[in-house]
């Protein structure tokens, strides 16, 4: 068992890797409630690998990590999962993104038997055809919800634009085909490669000593018997600098127009840590398109947008993506206004010193509360599937100095216009 | 905790003083009696509040403060409550040891001047911002329908009869449009003067310098009203109402409003949260387990119930072709329900339900001050008498409320471009 410290917040996180090669992640906090996430690297972009026991590379049915999270909650005999979490107080739900699927449970009381109960659920698979059949129409229901919020879509199209050979721009839950498409055996073969103990982690935020719960999670996993975990053998994606579209407009049930301005950028530009390399991009688009720059107020005042500019920084693998976006009805405009302040960035002191400030004040936000903790660490874990203890640290050694470096090696070279537009403005 | 009240002529002070949080949350209640046309002003005044003050001509200046005061952003909310309309300003503030002294006396000074030192110069809000939150509430209209969800939410309320509640709480771009600078100006001034107000405070604080400051910013500007709030019995006569629009999406949104007649303070207080569990709340209620996943007719279900207006809401993502089928699974639960069709189990998994939502309250300041809020204002029941009542609820008196229930409205969003 080894101690991280969260540096520069006086906190503690117990890490322990058990012999089945399970991470737990614990941490103790003095509140009521408590809670657990199960996870295991395995997500919607991972459809292309090398079974285990098997030899060659298998492409599986697009969403079929979602579909095997709903699956999850089948249980061979006795009360169902949400019946028997509903007697032991715990609310237990789960989630897959691009590269991680997480089960969780939260409650108040009986802590170990929640907690048991979610490592063993997650740990014994029960899919039938039957139950399997009976799956398909509630996702794709949940597909057709999806689809029916225009600024989802737009986000997804957005991404789609962006990568040439990247699927970030594919849908979680897949599309109907590859939902009707997956069978039982392909659920069985995705769960026995990726949910074996080498490939996940526990993290708990409860008011237990962190030891005893650590204790608890071996005996849990001392009589259960895996398979030996192995270097799970994925398709590896390489991705060019280009964007797969310079230009793209498609219609949906929007009122107004959306412009979306990415840009992409290979995080090796930068000779820095990619952590440090996003916030320094945060703070140069909120002091350049944020509600705190005088750029957003202008156009809204000139009427050249609704409402306020749209902003994200993200991490894909490789890259790192600049994206803003405008409800306007003039698009031309509002692009070379953008390409113009990308020419023309204000580089102010002030600026940084105050979003810092606002920043690093989030971080005592966090701790109030066992949901803001438990996402922060998972934050941690999301990009690195590990939790180091540093992203405090990081935030506090920003510097003006070296902040004007990183915005020095912008390239905004590679960049992607998506514009949705009304239904009823279709020609 | 230890809880305090200061009453004074026209106002009151509540302390809430723990130290269990690292910040000090502050929220000023503001209740005016219902008037349709506040809704639309209220809209307006809130984005006019937000984003400028006396001292602050725009809101790149105004967050540029926030940022300064380590993110002690002002926020104003509008919620109706049956008969009376509540307007919360609230401040979060982080305690000075995790940020620098004599932190909480600045955001405070700057929380009451965002309130009582609005940019009003010669009888008109600034021009400028005021042009701007009118256009923003426009915007916000024109993009009502986007969200399908709400959208059929408040087309079915709209079919209430007689109530507060079938009203949009954001308001009306109709009522938008008659709306002056000047109008909005005499509205702000006169919403303190017709409001009952009180202030609460949660966290760890001098109380003494607390008092200080609140009583000398609030003092000459508040007014002594009655709180004029009552809850709403259903007692008039009514009929099922049902209707069908057409929208451009995939998936339909089914909603269905049931009354609940003549409920108890009991009722009310203790049993529609348990009942609510049983019925609607969480992936083990009878809606999901029935409705969802035995019967595969909707990829979301849930009921809400409101203690203030006596409704119970369902709402439900579905195919429109299963609409009739859908509909009648509902009901059939409700009248499974009524005819008692509850077991010993499941009440005591809906007390345990409810028993974890009321101990993760007590680990949140703003949910403990919300609770004390609508316990004191609003005759709810405070945190510990919640908790002491749930031991009490009996099966029999989960059927007797069933049986109070009628259905009201039936109403379908219905998505024209269903499965592509």
């Amino acid at each position: 068992m080894n101690k991280i410290k969260l540096k520069g917040l006086d906190e503690i996180i117990f890490h322990e890797k058990l012999d089945n090669g399970l991470n737990i992640y614990v941490m103790k906090k003095d509140f009521n409630s408590f809670r657990c996430y199960f996870i295991t690297n395995y997500g919607a972009l991972i459809d292309k690998f090398v079974p285990i026991n098997e030899k060659k590379m298998h492409t599986f049915p697009k969403g079929i990590a979602h579909f095997l999270e709903h699956k999850m909650f089948e249980q061979k005999s006795g009360p169902s999962v949400l019946e028997k979490f509903s007697s032991l107080g715990g609310l237990c739900n789960a989630f897959t993104n691009y590269y991680y699927t997480t089960y969780y449970v939260s409650g108040v009381d009986n802590f170990y038997e929640n907690l048991n109960f979610l490592i063993d659920y997650v740990q014994s698979p029960y899919f039938t055809d039957e139950n399997v059949e009976k799956e398909k129409g509630i996702i794709d229901q949940e597909r057709l919800m999806i689809k029916d919020n225009p600024y989802r879509t737009f986000y997804m199209k957005s991404l789609e634009n962006l990568f040439v050979n990247y699927e970030y721009g594919k849908t979680i839950v897949g599309e109907k085909e590859d939902i009707y498409n997956i069978t039982k055996e392909d659920l069985y073969k995705c769960y026995n490669t990726f949910y074996n103990p080498s490939n996940m982690s526990l993290i708990i935020v409860s008011n237990k000593d962190e030891k005893e719960v650590i204790d608890e999670v071996k005996k849990n996993q001392k009589n259960k018997i895996f398979e030996k975990g192995s270097k799970i053998k994925i398709e590896k994606v390489t991705e060019p600098n280009e964007v797969n579209k310079k230009y793209d407009i498609f219609y949906d049930n929007v009122t107004k127009p959306e412009i979306g301005y990415s840009i992409k950028i290979k995080i090796d530009k930068f000779n820095l840590d990619y952590d440090k390399v996003l916030l320094y991009l945060y703070i140069l688009i909120n002091s350049n398109f944020g509600k705190i720059s005088k750029f957003n107020l202008k156009l809204k005042e000139g009427n050249i947008i609704d409402g306020d500019i749209g902003k994200g920084i993200n991490k894909y693998d490789d890259y790192i993506v600049i994206s803003l976006n405008a409800s306007s009805n003039n698009e031309k405009e509002i692009i070379k206004l953008f390409d113009d302040k990308f020419q023309n960035l204000d580089i102010k002191e002030e600026d940084f010193n105050l979003i810092k400030k606002s920043m690093i004040s989030k971080f005592v936000y966090y701790f109030t509360s066992v949901n803001s903790i438990i996402n922060y660490l998972y934050d941690e874990y999301y990009d690195n599937k590990k939790i180091t203890g540093d992203t405090f640290i990081k935030y506090k050694e920003l510097n003006f100095e070296e902040y004007k470096k990183v915005i020095s090696q912008l390239d905004t070279n590679y960049k992607s216009i998506t514009i949705m537009k009304p239904l009823n403005m279709k020609e | 905790m230890k809880y305090k009240k200061y009453e004074y002529d026209n106002y009151n002070i509540h302390f809430l003083k723990t130290d269990k949080f690292k910040s000090i949350f502050v929220s000023m209640i503001l209740i005016n009696d219902f008037e349709k046309g506040a809704l639309t002003k209220n809209s307006l005044l809130r984005r006019l509040l937000t984003t400028s003050a006396e001292n602050l001509k725009d809101e790149t200046e105004v967050l540029k403060k926030e940022y300064d005061l380590y993110n002690s952003n002002v926020f104003i909310s509008n919620s109706i409550y049956n008969n009376v309309i509540v307007t919360d300003f609230s401040i979060e503030v982080l305690e000075d040891k995790y940020t620098e002294k004599g932190l909480l006396k600045k955001a405070l000074d700057y929380f009451f001047d965002k309130i009582f030192k609005p940019n009003i110069k010669n009888g008109k809000f600034d021009e400028n911002n005021y042009t701007l939150a009118v256009k923003s509430l426009n915007d916000f209209y024109d993009r009502e329908k986007e969200n399908k969800r709400r959208y059929a939410y408040i087309k079915a309320c709209e079919l209430l009869d007689d109530e507060y509640f079938k009203y949009n709480s954001s308001g009306y771009k109709k009522d938008l449009e008659k709306i002056t600078n000047k109008k909005m100006v005499d509205y702000y001034n006169n919403l303190f003067k017709c409001a009952n107000c009180n202030i609460f405070v949660i966290g760890s604080f001098d109380e003494e310098e607390l008092l200080n400051i609140i009583n000398g910013r609030v003092r000459d500007k508040l007014h002594k009203n009655k709180n004029n709030f009552t809850l709403n019995c259903n007692e008039n006569k009514f009929e099922l109402k049902e209707k069908i629009d057409i929208e451009n999406n995939n998936q339909s949104n089914l909603i269905l409003i049931y009354k609940i007649l003549n409920m108890t303070d009991r009722e009310r207080n203790v049993i529609l949260p348990v009942f609510n569990r049983i019925l609607g709340v969480g992936n083990n209620s009878k809606l999901f387990r029935n409705v969802r996943e035995s019967k595969s007719l909707a990829y979301d279900i849930r009921s809400s119930a409101y203690r203030d207006g006596s409704l119970i809401i369902i709402e439900a993502g579905i195919d429109s072709k299963s609409m009739n089928e859908t509909v009648n699974s509902i009901k059939e639960e409700i009248e499974n329900l009524k005819n008692g069709n509850i077991n010993g189990e499941e009440l005591e998994e809906a007390k345990i339900f409810r028993r974890r939502t009321l101990k993760q309250f007590e680990d949140d300041n703003e949910s403990i001050l919300y609770i004390k809020i609508n316990s004191i204002l609003f005759g709810d029941d405070d945190l510990d008498e919640r908790k002491e009542s749930l031991k009490t609820v009996k099966r029999d008196e989960i059927i007797s409320l069933a049986k109070k229930l009628e259905l009201n409205v039936v109403y379908m969003l219905k998505g024209e471009t269903e499965n592509e």
